[in-house]
Formats: C-alpha cells, structure tokens, sequence
C-alpha cells in the first residue's frame, strides 16, 4: 500500500505535488478552526450541524480554487527537466 | 482585498461599506503607484551614477531610441547571479541590473539582454508585472515571518527542523494565492520581447549566447533564495527545485524554457542569428 503511494507521488509532476502539501495546508487550519469553535461554543456534537456548515463551506472554497488553479497551472506551467 | 467590502456591508451597513471601499480603492493605487519604488527598495537597489557607468548609459540611450521609447533610469543590485529586470508604471521606468553581470557578461551581451528588457517596456506589460510582482512577494514573504515567529518562540534557528517545517505549511497557505495572482494578472511577454530585442539588435545570437550564459550560471552559481512571487519580473528564471522546500517554487515558473526561448530565436533568425 505505502509502496502504491509513493509510486503514485513519484509520478506526480513537481506542481501536483505543491498542490496537494497546500492542500494539506489548508486542512491543518480547518482543523484549527472547529477546534476554535468548538472552544467558543462549548461543546462539538450539539453544535455539529455549525462545524458541519463551516467545513462544507470551507472546503467547497478550496476545492474551487484548487480546480481554477489546477486548470491555470496545467495550460501555463512549465516543468524543470 | 475587495472581498471586505460585503463583509464590512453585513456588519456596518451602506455607509460604512462605501467608505471602505473608497479607502481600499486609494489604497491599491497609492500601491500600483509606488510598487516600482518599493521593488527598488525591495532589492536595495541604488542608481547607477553617469560618471562611472557612463558607458551603460550609452548603451541604455541607444537601445531605447531603437525602440522609440523615453530612456529608463539604470539602477544596480547586488546579487551573485547575472540578473535583470524592469520595474515601473506611467512612462517612468528603470532597468534594474546586478553587479555580477556587468562583471559576467560582456557588452555585446549585456547589451542583449537590456534589449529584451527595454522590449518588454516598449510592449507594455512592465507595469502590470510590477504590481502583481509587489503583491504576489508581499503574499509569500509572509512565509517567512511565520519562520521568524516560530525561531522567536524558541523553535530553534534557520536551519533546525521545527522553523522549516512552519515555514513549509505557511508557504502552502501562501503559496496558492500569490501563484493564482501572477497567473490570472501576470503578462509574460517573454517571448514577444525576445522577438523584439533580437530584431533590434539584428543578431539573435547575441541574445542566444547572452540566456545560454546567464542561465547556466544560474543554474551553477546561484547563492540566493529569490521570492517566488517575483519571478514573473525577471529576465530569466532564477528558481530551484532542489528539495521537497522549493517545490512551491514549481507553481511559479511559467517562463519558456531557455531552449524553447533560443530555438525559437534561431528559427526566426537563421542558425547563425542573422536576418
């Protein structure tokens, strides 16, 4: 399974890669933000339908920008040989 | 930066929105207006004096009357690599050259080389790239603070584990958004002002020889770390992707490669440069 992955990730162009550690960026703060919310709002399971709201939201932001600027970098990036 | 406006609307109402707006407005055009200055302070850059650079200044004055455009200012950096760029916006321009390609190269190369910069003025997308060049460095010099942040709260220093890795998930965050500025706003002219520059000096080889040279001393000697952001400015690309922290770096290179960029000279111009 590990070995699939890091084929996977080797065949992945340098840009792709950027992408997804951006991605993984980007969940590192939503992470901070229910952790954040669930403080101010003392509790997580009642307010889950909130949490739920704001990753759905925060998420759909995300994968957004992450299709436009997949869809910039594959027409106008150049690969370093 | 306009997004604050519904925000502020929600929660001020009408008039506090408008005078929102109005202030971001004149913020971003005191901005585009002084970008090019702040670029120059930016490099530490200082103008180069008439009196022991009168023979740039020559070559500056005649390149400009080739492309019939008001001579721009010359201004010298210091950095360890062959380098240039222009910066400027309303007919006010400088060419901004590092001291080691007045040593590196010679003058019929520099020469080159501050044809194609003087091209990309006369084509018009320097003061485009020099916003968008201001904006997309601020977003990811933002990295770097949070590298500062950790060190200063007792992480450890540059080199150690813990400040690299703040840095490598804070440019992930800064990275997307100033990589999508340059590529929605940016302009690369690069290959038109290749075409320009190796007509006016009517030997592309010139040109050749000059991006074969400073590319691979790039590629061997370079010392510095360059703002990826900025990387739309420069003549050639100064980026390196030697390790899993420059791979951000790759969302920023969208300058044709020095072959493609030669090739597509010597195609033009014939194998030896000539017309």
């Amino acid at each position: 399974m590990f070995a699939m992955l890091m084929n996977i990730f080797k065949l992945m162009k340098d840009w792709q890669k950027a992408l997804l550690f951006s991605f993984v960026s980007y969940m590192v703060v939503l992470f901070f933000i229910i952790v954040a919310v669930v403080f101010i709002m003392k509790g997580f399971s009642r307010n889950l339908p909130v949490l739920m709201g704001i990753t759905a939201g925060y998420m759909f932001l995300l994968f957004s920008t992450m299709v436009v600027a997949r869809h910039l970098f594959r027409k106008r990036l150049i690969e370093e040989e | 930066m306009l997004v604050i406006v519904p925000i502020v609307f929600y929660f001020g109402g009408a008039y506090v929105a408008v005078a929102s707006l109005v202030v971001l407005l004149l913020l971003l055009t005191s901005l585009y207006r002084y970008s090019p200055k702040i670029l120059l302070r930016w490099y530490r850059c200082h103008e180069a004096e008439p009196a022991t650079q009168q023979g740039m200044h020559d070559m500056m004055a005649s390149v400009a009357s080739e492309f019939a455009i008001p001579c721009p200012k010359i201004y010298l950096f210091d950095a360890s690599i062959p380098m240039l760029f222009s910066v400027g916006t309303r007919k006010a321009y400088s060419v901004v050259i590092s001291e080691s390609a007045l040593n590196i190269l010679d003058e019929d190369e520099l020469r080159a080389l501050l044809a194609c910069e003087v091209a990309k003025i006369s084509i018009g997308s320097v003061p485009v790239n020099t916003f968008v060049g201001l904006i997309a460095g601020s977003i990811m010099s933002l990295s770097t603070v949070a590298m500062w942040m950790s060190m200063l709260a007792g992480f450890g220093q540059e080199k150690d584990a813990a400040p690299r890795f703040a840095r490598f998930l804070a440019m992930g965050l800064v990275s997307l958004p100033a990589a999508l500025v340059v590529h929605i706003f940016g302009v690369n002219s690069t290959l038109k002002a290749d075409d320009m520059a190796a007509s006016a000096i009517t030997d592309g080889s010139l040109l050749c020889r000059a991006l074969y040279r400073a590319n691979n001393y790039i590629r061997l000697h370079c010392t510095e770390d360059f703002n990826p952001g900025h990387v739309n400015l420069f003549l050639v690309n100064p980026l390196r992707l030697n390790d899993i922290f420059d791979l951000y770096s790759s969302m920023f290179i969208i300058k044709p490669d020095i072959g493609q960029r030669v090739s597509l000279i010597k195609e033009k111009y014939g194998r030896d440069g000539q017309r």
